[in-house]
């Protein structure tokens, strides 16, 4: 899929782990694995902003677009 | 969302269900059973009903009951198979998984059962019919019924809307 999710990155600068997350945007921790691991589908406006919230960034933070 | 394995509505369903299909079997076996007893006894049948009614019978009423026995109990083994869809689908709403497409073809093979229970109803009724005037002077109420059509309608009307909800869930599988 063309659509990258730079999650992980996002939680390395801001030195918080996958599970910290998890529990400060009540989402499961295998939810946030899938959005991490690119397996999602889809990803809801309610995690997006949930996601940004706790890290303070941008939706265009956390998603890229890849042609190839 | 899973269903409580302890849902009194589904556990009330289950019993009534697995009841059903105890009944289907026994009037489908009853029939099988009969059958050849009819062949094989046809002569004195037709004896002891010609002396309780007091009619003069002939081949045709043996064959008329022997058709009925073989009617009903195809429509025993279609009913059997009904029961067996339905009591699939109420397991998968326990399971909390209702929406997949499987259910859909259950309900939509229901809906089909339906109609060839109805279509059966039919030449069942008529010869009941025929040999309840025969023999006793009565009447058969069995027939096609609007209960049963409508049924069909509704089974095959929630075949499309568990299809619908399977792709939607599906849609669904995989949202973050």
């Amino acid at each position: 899929m063309p659509i990258s999710v730079k999650l992980d990155e996002l939680l390395y600068q801001r030195r918080m782990t996958l599970t910290e997350l998890a529990e400060k945007v009540d989402i499961t921790l295998a939810n946030l694995s899938i959005l991490k691991t690119g397996k999602a589908k889809a990803v809801r406006f309610s995690t997006l902003e949930a996601i940004c919230r706790e890290l303070d960034c941008q939706p265009g933070d956390l998603l890229g677009y890849d042609a190839e | 969302m899973t269903a409580s394995p302890r849902d009194p509505l589904l556990t009330a369903a289950r019993i009534l269900i697995v009841i059903a299909m105890v009944l289907a079997i026994i009037v489908g076996t009853l029939m099988v059973v009969l059958l050849p007893v009819m062949i094989v006894g046809q002569e004195a049948i037709l004896k002891e009903l010609a002396a309780e009614t007091g009619k003069t019978l002939d081949w045709q009423t043996t064959a008329a009951i022997q058709a009925i026995l073989i009617l009903v109990a195809i429509m025993a083994s279609i009913a059997y198979h009904w029961l067996r869809d339905l009591r699939r689908v109420i397991d998968s709403v326990g399971m909390g998984d209702p929406f997949v497409p499987e259910n859909a073809d259950r309900l939509a093979h229901m809906g089909w059962l339906t109609v060839a229970i109805e279509a059966l109803s039919i030449p069942v009724g008529g010869i009941g019919q025929w040999l309840a005037a025969t023999i006793k002077d009565a009447t058969s109420d069995f027939g096609l019924s609007l209960g049963g059509i409508l049924l069909a309608l509704v089974l095959f009307i929630l075949a499309r809307v568990f299809r619908e909800g399977a792709a939607m869930r599906s849609e669904l599988e995989g949202t973050v």
